[in-house]
């Protein structure tokens, strides 16, 4: 599924992958803020917030 | 997250997605925002279709055996739980010649996985004679928000059936 699928559609919490990285590790991965995301393809990810707690 | 489970999330396009580089190659992140705020745990996925098959092909022990047929239509009905208990009611019908035959009593079951590909069931309790519903289960395959088949699993006999559009 492209990004195009995923916009204007509410996406449940549950569809959701918590990663849990811990923040050495998002640092490292330069991953985004958030560690609760949805790949989308390997190249683009959805992720819930820009905090590293939240959600 | 689990307390976000039954939220709702919806792609944030105000906010511009990001590139950067990741040490798996360079990525675009979307950011969502809650928009659905539903605190109760135990909300169920609303399950209520009716799917349509054309044909079907039968798998024992993963090997497939039969099918498909030249045209043999079926409907699988999921619903929620008839007998009001948890979960759903799946019942499987016949509807050659334009009728609605009833193939398979319904069974009760329970959502047990669910991700962007597929719904996953499983039977769970006994009926009125004392069978086990959870010698079986369903698994409904998701394309796009729209059910693209549907495998009705029946564990007791490791058969699988698939339920094509």
């Amino acid at each position: 599924m492209s990004i195009q699928n995923w916009k204007n559609k509410i996406i449940k919490g549950r569809q959701f992958d918590a990663f849990n990285y811990d923040q050495e590790s998002l640092n490292h991965k330069v991953y985004p803020y958030a560690m609760v995301c949805l790949v989308v393809d390997d190249n683009t990810m959805i992720a819930v917030g820009s905090d590293p707690l939240s959600p | 997250m689990d307390k976000n489970k039954a939220n709702g999330f919806m792609i944030d396009l105000s906010t511009p997605p990001k590139t950067m580089l990741t040490m798996q190659g360079q990525k675009t992140v979307y950011y969502a925002k809650l928009v659905e705020s539903n605190q109760d745990e135990d909300e169920e996925l609303e399950l209520d279709f009716v799917f349509h098959s054309s044909d079907h092909l039968r798998y024992e022990n993963g090997r497939r055996v039969s099918g498909p047929h030249g045209g043999a239509p079926r409907a699988v009905k999921v619903e929620a739980n008839i007998s009001g208990n948890e979960g759903y009611t799946v019942t499987m019908f016949n509807t050659d010649g334009g009728q609605a035959v009833i193939q398979m009593a319904p069974k009760q079951m329970k959502l047990v996985g669910i991700d962007n590909e597929k719904i996953q069931l499983k039977g769970y309790g006994r009926d009125a004679m004392g069978a086990s519903f959870a010698d079986y289960g369903l698994t409904i395959y998701l394309d796009d928000g729209n059910i693209e088949k549907c495998i009705l699993h029946m564990f007791d006999r490791n058969v699988d059936i698939e339920y094509l559009p």
